[in-house]
């Protein structure tokens, strides 16, 4: 009986040692964990770990985090050494910031922030930066782009939109009018026409030219032509709004009235836009009344015809 | 003998729901996102010790004591000044007003 006693006075205080061991988790030790994500991060993960807010450590899975690559930075190659931050000076009472914030609203400067970033991403398609209107305007890589998480959302074909119609707020509700490019379905992006880092032409076309951007797809409409329509060969957006419109084929405005803006009355070649004061069957005297100005006039991007001057001079098929 | 053996397992299952019967109603994730939006994990973990005490080891403290809710309330909501690596520092508030989410941080502490 004694050493039955025994045994069951042991596995008690197995039992009841397991259990002090289930809650003992209390009395850790601290230990330093070393560098979490980047090389050398040791000092800043020391505080700034899986309990941030905003997840800092998911670096790790970006390019940025890629170990093996002796190009990628660290923390302190953007944020900056920042020593006041990391040892606190004697009588003040708020830890400083790090050198280099980028969070919204921060007092770091714009041009500051995105010369971290230039430091390894100048040139290329980020070769026109400092000459672009993001730039003049202030505009911070990290107001678009976003460090930390593996899913850049800029980066994202189907996403991008959302992050420049944020500000670009017209553009917002041209992408959503009946006729539009295919934006929202992530056939077309905002970057396949513009190179927000800047561009040697205007409006951040990614060609020098409105027309040599949009010619990169419509290529059927950049000739050369044996007749040019003036317009056409100046600037597509003359006739199209490209982000959307009400009216079809991306029109600024519907025929006759598009056409009207140059081919008036009392300018340049054109139909009357008034009703004819007797019967007639005269193209002339019917002027713009069918409204269909293209129905005849199919070639108007240039045409090729050798039929005669005045059909092909007049873009007729 | 077998008396003996179910005395031992009463007692462990016992030990073991304990904590869980006395525990208040906490919401986790509430409390995980006051904490986190705070900056509460910037110096104190769950379960490991950084520049402040483990929330562990905070529990271990306060939940046996009757002021412990009281106590802790007003360490999160009230400036006071704590030491960090010898030196004197502010220790933060809690970021919000809300006194049923300031308690539920406080049961949360007290629950790990």
């Amino acid at each position: 009986m004694n050493v039955e006693a025994n045994r069951m006075l042991r596995w008690l205080s197995a039992a009841l040692l397991g259990v002090a061991l289930m809650g003992g988790g209390s009395t850790a030790i601290a230990q330093d964990r070393g560098d979490l994500a980047l090389t050398g991060d040791a000092t800043c993960t020391r505080c700034h770990d899986e309990g941030e807010a905003y997840p800092v450590l998911s670096i790790g899975k970006t390019r940025h985090g890629t170990v093996a690559d002796g190009r990628t930075p660290t923390c302190t190659s953007c944020h900056g050494e920042s020593p006041t931050h990391v040892t606190r000076p004697e009588g003040v009472a708020e830890r400083p910031l790090p050198d280099i914030n980028f969070k919204k609203g921060t007092a770091t400067p714009a041009v500051e922030r995105n010369q971290v970033c230039l430091t390894c991403h100048q040139g290329g398609e980020r070769i026109h930066w400092q000459t672009s209107i993001h730039s003049a305007r202030d505009v911070a890589c990290t107001d678009c782009h976003q460090m930390h998480t593996q899913h850049d959302k800029v980066k994202d074909r189907v996403q991008q939109v959302d992050v420049c119609v944020a500000c670009h707020t017209e553009q917002r509700a041209q992408i959503n009018r009946p006729y539009r490019h295919p934006i929202k379905e992530g056939q077309v992006s905002c970057a396949d026409c513009h190179n927000p880092h800047g561009s040697a032409g205007e409006k951040l076309m990614v060609r020098d030219t409105v027309n040599d951007t949009c010619y990169t797809c419509h290529m059927e409409k950049r000739g050369p032509f044996v007749h040019n329509h003036q317009p056409v060969t100046e600037d597509c957006s003359i006739c199209h709004n490209p982000h959307g419109t009400n009216s079809a084929n991306l029109l600024k405005a519907r025929a006759p009235f598009l056409c009207q803006q140059c081919h008036n009355d009392d300018g340049h070649r054109s139909h009357p836009g008034v009703l004819p004061n007797a019967r007639t069957t005269s193209t002339d005297a019917l002027g713009a009344v069918g409204r269909g100005c293209l129905n005849c006039h199919t070639n108007i991007h240039g045409g090729n015809s050798t039929q005669d001057a005045l059909t092909a001079g007049r873009f007729r098929r | 003998m077998k008396i003996l053996s179910f005395i031992a397992v009463a007692v462990t299952a016992a030990a073991v729901s304990l904590p869980v019967a006395a525990a208040p109603q906490v919401n986790e994730r509430a409390a995980d996102q006051l904490v986190r939006k705070s900056k509460c994990l910037t110096c104190h973990a769950i379960d490991r010790k950084k520049d402040g005490p483990s929330f562990k080891e905070i529990a271990a403290e306060y939940k046996d004591d009757p002021e412990g809710v009281e106590k802790l309330t007003k360490h999160i909501t009230v400036p006071t000044t704590v030491e960090v690596d010898g030196n004197k520092e502010e220790h933060g508030v809690i970021d919000t007003k809300d006194e049923a989410a300031i308690l539920n941080v406080v049961h949360w502490i007290l629950t790990r």
